[in-house]
């Protein structure tokens, strides 16, 4: 296994290839501080919470084993949301996959690897988390709780297993083209409904909340709280029992290799459906048509076009606003109390302006730095400044468009506060298109998720900036425009700051 | 003739390579110049620099009269670069990216639509001008970037490896649009390692190495330059001529 060709060496290589991207991703003086920070935090922490739990010797009672069969529950949607995106994206950016292919290996042999890479980087999160406890437990003599290591990276076995399987139906339903969008579609959702699901409660009230943990613990006990329950083993196993650890062990094993063996024969299939995506299915759209010429309107035109015609791209550009809806939520509970009250009005303007600035910024990265063709760009007879420009408007206009809605809206009952979340919400826009150009890094639109980020201190002056303008939004609407001229000031300086301090260009 | 291209004392370092070292090039209206050269001899560097995307350490570039260092939008408006690998959206059907290239080279609406129509049907690429190029085969892909790099009527045409990846068909289309824009007096520069493209259709051929210029010429001027027969081919007289300098390289190197 361990000579070349075999499982181990292949596995080898994955793990090289993962934790030189790793080790790439880490580079730099901050970005290294920062992670040691964060391991110096999660030790700290961890140090607590295994001195805290060392003592305690867990009954297997229902309550513990619905507790935790819920938690792994929780964690199994989580892990097969992000094992799906990766399968997917093995699929499709299959990198060195079609050299491995050509090569005299097995595809069984090939896939298990890469799979079981997906699977060891699926658990690392929670086993990064859960490391930081486990490695204090043997100094307070914590050996009961030790179980729960193996049984996370057996979930993410089975979770890779069941990732596997939903790939290959949706293969099935969708065909190749769709089956990328809908499963990066899919995931998405799950992982944000796991935040919204977490920050719900947060806005129900602490009568309503304890009734709900109530009523849904009594419908769980009975299913994961009975020990002969098949749906108990991974907690039984978690809490050490030998023979559920071996079972789970074994469930979660055979269930990856059967998802593997099934997977791998139609693999190759699959993998030439997708790059047959190339030369295979034609995509009509516009017919020809009389259009309007110049540079700034073909430059925006063409920005338009290749968003809109990406839906993966759009859908990873508009699925953050999800993230906003606790905040609508909380905002919208409180405007059926009060009405538009000095608080509703001014809040969700500022919301308003932190959410627009959010797309904007992303719009103007994939238009300002995911420049597909930047040769053929900057090769055209035209200015740096024209371009970025219309890169630059490409990604405001629509939403300072999106924004005219919530601006009319707010209109009606005061038609100064419509003006000032034009007014403010633009600042924020162009603030954000602005840093944008100053700070742009190449990148694809294929790395949407991953986009090179402009650093640190970057980040926190576009964050500062955007709730400067936000907060100047918010007060002039509370009816202190007088006062919103400080905020402003600040947003202006930042802004100035960071004019003087971008990189020149080359 | 009209010099439509001249570079001189051409420069550009990476670090301590050198990439190209003291070019001086010239390249005449109603001519197509064959520029080859082994990998990493400075060819696409060259064209980088002619095209305004990389700046030259030293020396100068005149296109047709243009100093493009000095004038790098008007010397740009004249001129159209193709890469080795085609530069196009896949998501924009090949009539959305002319007409984006034709907006870019502010070549009015009238005239985009009419030139475009005409390269896309010379191309064989009229049927398919409403689909997205991310369904197109490599060939075609390298017709649609190379009707893009038309479509203003460039004088000064620089192609980097046209011919790279095309079959047979394809390469005798875009081989028979090259010369006959030659022959209505556009002036043509392009890279290749097909040495038989170059010797078919090349008016006169530069052979650069290391980033200087070997020799220049016709092909009946290069092969008096090595003593070579009426009847010798391009691939002969260039391996004679990088042969010696890679000979006559390591040679200098130890004196």
């Amino acid at each position: 296994m361990l000579k070349p060709g075999g499982v181990l060496w292949l596995l080898g290589h994955e793990l090289r290839l993962t934790w030189r991207n790793f080790l790439a991703r880490t580079a730099g003086p901050v970005r290294i501080g920062l992670r040691i920070l964060v391991l110096v935090l999660l030790l700290w922490g961890g140090y607590w919470v295994a001195r805290a739990i060392s003592d305690v010797n867990p009954r297997l009672g229902p309550i513990p084993l619905t507790v935790v069969g819920g938690v792994f529950l929780l964690l199994l949607s989580f892990m097969v949301a992000q094992a799906l995106m990766l399968i997917t994206e093995a699929l499709y950016q299959r990198g060195d996959i079609d050299l491995l292919l050509a090569s005299p290996l097995p595809p069984w042999r090939i896939l298990l690897v890469r799979m079981a890479a997906i699977a060891i980087n699926v658990a690392t999160l929670y086993l990064a988390l859960a490391g930081a406890v486990f490695v204090w437990l043997p100094v307070f003599g914590g050996w009961q709780w030790m179980g729960f290591a193996p049984s996370v990276l057996a979930l993410s076995l089975f979770a890779t297993g069941l990732a596997l399987f939903l790939a290959q139906v949706l293969f099935r339903l969708l065909g190749p083209r769709s089956t990328r969008v809908a499963a990066q579609i899919l995931a998405s959702l799950i992982g944000a409904a796991f935040f919204l699901g977490f920050q719900s409660q947060n806005y129900v009230p602490y009568q309503q909340r304890a009734q709900a943990y109530r009523t849904l613990l009594m419908h769980l006990v009975p299913t994961f709280g009975d020990a002969s329950s098949p749906l108990s083993i991974p907690a039984r196993a978690a809490f050490g029992r030998p023979v559920e650890f071996a079972l789970w062990m074994g469930v979660s094993l055979g269930v990856y290799l059967v998802a593997v063996w099934w997977f791998s024969s139609r693999f190759i299939a699959n993998a030439s459906a997708i790059a047959g995506l190339g030369g295979g299915k034609r995509r009509v759209d516009a017919r020809v048509r009389e259009t309007r010429g110049g540079v700034n309107a073909s430059l925006v035109r063409k920005e338009w076009r290749l968003i809109v015609r990406d839906p993966l791209l759009l859908s990873q550009i508009l699925l953050p606003i999800l993230y906003f809806i606790p905040l609508f939520f909380l905002l919208g509970t409180r405007f059926q109390r009060e009405g538009l009250s000095q608080f509703t009005l001014p809040g969700m303007s500022w919301a308003f302006v932190v959410v627009s600035t959010t797309l904007a910024a992303s719009l103007a990265w994939v238009t300002v730095s995911a420049e597909d063709a930047p040769d053929l760009i900057a090769g055209a007879p035209i200015s740096r400044d024209q371009i970025e420009r219309a890169k630059a408007i490409a990604a405001a206009t629509p939403v300072i468009g999106l924004l005219l809605g919530p601006a009319v809206v707010t209109s009606f009952s005061d038609p100064f506060a419509g003006v000032w979340l034009m007014l403010g919400g633009a600042g924020a826009i162009i603030s954000a298109c602005l840093i944008a150009i100053w700070y742009q890094k190449p990148g694809t639109r294929k790395n949407f998720r991953r986009r090179t980020r402009a650093g640190f201190f970057v980040n926190m002056g576009q964050a500062f900036v955007t709730l400067s303008w936000a907060g100047a939004t918010g007060l002039a609407v509370a009816g202190w425009a007088l006062a919103s001229v400080i905020p402003v000031l600040i947003a202006s300086g930042l802004l100035l700051a960071m004019h003087e301090s971008r990189p020149k260009p080359v | 003739m009209t010099d439509a291209l001249s570079l001189h004392g051409l420069t550009k370092k990476f670090g301590d390579k050198v990439a190209v070292n003291t070019l001086d090039l010239t390249v005449r209206a109603s001519e197509l110049y064959g520029l080859l050269g082994p990998n990493g001899a400075g060819k696409t560097t060259t064209l980088r620099m002619v095209a305004g995307l990389l700046k030259p350490d030293a020396g100068s570039i005149s296109v047709y009269g243009i100093d493009s260092l000095a004038d790098p939008i008007a010397a740009k408006r004249i001129m159209a670069w193709q890469p080795d690998e085609p530069a196009l959206y896949d998501k924009l059907t090949a009539w959305e990216y002319l007409e984006f290239i034709a907006g870019l080279w502010g070549v009015d609406v009238k005239t985009a639509r009419q030139r475009a129509e005409e390269l896309l049907r010379f191309l064989d690429l009229w049927d398919n001008r409403n689909e997205r190029t991310e369904g197109f085969s490599r060939g075609m892909k390298q017709k649609t970037a190379l009707a893009g790099a038309l479509i203003h009527d460039p004088k000064l045409l620089m192609l980097d490896e046209p011919l790279t990846g095309l079959d047979a068909a394809i390469a005798r289309q875009v081989k028979d649009l090259l010369v006959q824009r030659a022959r209505a007096g556009g002036a043509i520069i392009l890279t290749t390692h097909i040495l038989d493209v170059a010797e078919r259709v090349a008016d006169r051929i530069g052979i650069i190495q290391g980033g200087r210029l070997l020799a220049e010429g016709t092909l009946a001027e290069l092969r008096g330059r090595t003593g070579d027969a009426a009847n010798t081919s391009l691939e002969d007289v260039y391996l004679q001529l990088v042969g010696a300098a890679a000979a006559q390289a390591p040679a200098a190197a130890s004196a």
